[in-house]
């Protein structure tokens, strides 16, 4: 299959989304710029462009730190989800943001120097073996060449073209660009700033990063399974709307969702980004993946037209009230009727939230920049 | 996430969450300390 370039699909969550967000930098730009004169040391004072060099790098390196306290934070508690749902225009602006701040320094550094800005700021610091005066700017270029990088191939056009795994292997690169931005600032502006908020909000953001990526990784995947039938679960542990996900030996993991009284099993992974399916939910009788919306049927795994998306599917049994998988996958788009739950007894099953919402409208354009 | 993905990022992290907390504070207690520059001296109009 080619890939083929889709605009942009706006929709109004998107809007509020950007429109929000485009809000809360620009407030934070106003209020750092009339703060920042208010805490100026006497013997380092701030003028205009200084100050103005500063609130759009301090603004990037926030909003790059939420991007990557999105990720986890989703995983671990579903509430912080519709953030993730537009991350790709999140980071697409702190591209901006970044590109602002180095723009205000080059003019501000090299608007006098003979050379040419960009051979001034290459050449005007070499003094790479001291650690004060270290020409922390090659840190910043390195972090702006890679959020560069990430934002001009967020769109899903580029997903395809280049495959989900080299797209998501791509973008994790941006663990490497926030090092290089910690960098940027730990031999930057910390080694001049006589303020120790500087410090003191760098150390709580690279901690708070760093705590919620752990956390999140440790979440436990699920229990053991032997092939070829293997045990899935207890069928009353499967919430109506929702999924469980089982772990299977030397493959991805595989999700068994429950609706309206029957079992089915697909993949974990959206043909999308692969984004984890058994952390969503049914809504309207479709699979939709939590991480931009993307829907499938229960029977096929095939995305509703005119979609074309498919997942692979999987065979079900029920003994008794536990679930048995077949870990063999089927060729994406292989219809299993779903598996009626024929239960002993009243069902403990409490009621998901799926089919009271909307319809989610497949997010067909949106990427991700980050993890 | 494929599992190839999850385990590189349950190392990165790893790795990156005793790093980069130790570079801030590392640039903290290497930086000079004392005034950088002189403060700009004002003379008053003959």
């Amino acid at each position: 299959m080619s890939a083929r370039y889709v605009p942009v699909g706006w929709n109004a969550s998107k809007l509020v989304y950007d429109v929000v967000l485009l809000a809360a930098i620009g407030l934070y730009i106003g209020v750092f710029l009339w703060l920042a004169p208010r805490f100026q040391h006497v013997t380092l004072p701030l003028d205009d462009y200084s100050a103005r060099m500063a609130a759009f790098g301090s603004c990037a390196f926030l909003l790059l730190t939420m991007i990557l306290c999105i990720g986890p934070a989703a995983r671990l508690d579903r509430r912080f989800l519709p953030l993730l749902y537009n991350r790709r225009h999140f980071g697409v602006m702190t591209t901006a943001v970044a590109l602002t701040h180095a723009n205000a320094a080059l003019d501000w550094y090299f608007s006098y120097s003979p050379l040419d800005p960009f051979v001034a700021l290459l050449s005007g610091n070499t003094s790479f073996s001291r650690t004060h005066g270290f020409p922390f700017e090659v840190f910043g270029i390195f972090a702006l060449l890679v959020l560069v990088l990430l934002a001009a191939t967020s769109h899903d056009f580029w997903l395809k073209f280049l495959t989900p795994p080299v797209w998501k292997a791509l973008h994790m690169g941006l663990y490497a660009g926030y090092t290089s931005v910690v960098l940027h600032v730990a031999f930057g502006a910390l080694q001049t700033s006589r303020n120790p908020l500087l410090a003191v909000v760098m150390t709580l953001c690279v901690l708070l990063v760093g705590t919620l990526h752990v956390a999140a990784g440790r979440r436990p995947d699920d229990p053991v399974v032997q092939p070829p039938w293997v045990v899935a679960g207890n069928v009353a542990s499967i919430l109506e709307g929702r999924a469980i996900v089982v772990p299977v030996p030397n493959a991805e993991p595989v999700a068994i969702f429950r609706h309206e009284g029957h079992l089915s099993a697909v993949t974990n992974l959206c043909a999308h980004q692969n984004g984890p399916l058994g952390e969503g939910a049914v809504v309207d009788g479709c699979i939709t993946c939590p991480w931009h919306g993307f829907q499938y049927r229960l029977a096929d795994g095939c995305a509703p037209p005119p979609y074309t998306e498919k997942l692979a599917t999987f065979r079900l049994r029920l003994e008794g009230d536990t679930v048995l998988l077949d870990p063999n996958p089927n060729p994406p788009g292989t219809y299993i009727e779903p598996l009626p739950i024929v239960m002993v007894g009243p069902d403990p099953t409490i009621s998901g939230p799926s089919d009271k919402g909307g319809r989610v409208k497949p997010d067909h354009d949106a990427g991700e920049s980050g993890a | 996430m494929r599992l190839g993905h999850r385990r590189a990022h349950r190392w990165i992290w790893r790795v990156l969450v005793v790093l980069l907390p130790a570079i801030v504070l590392g640039a903290v207690a290497i930086r000079p300390s004392g005034p950088l520059e002189a403060p700009a001296i004002r003379l008053s109009p003959p």
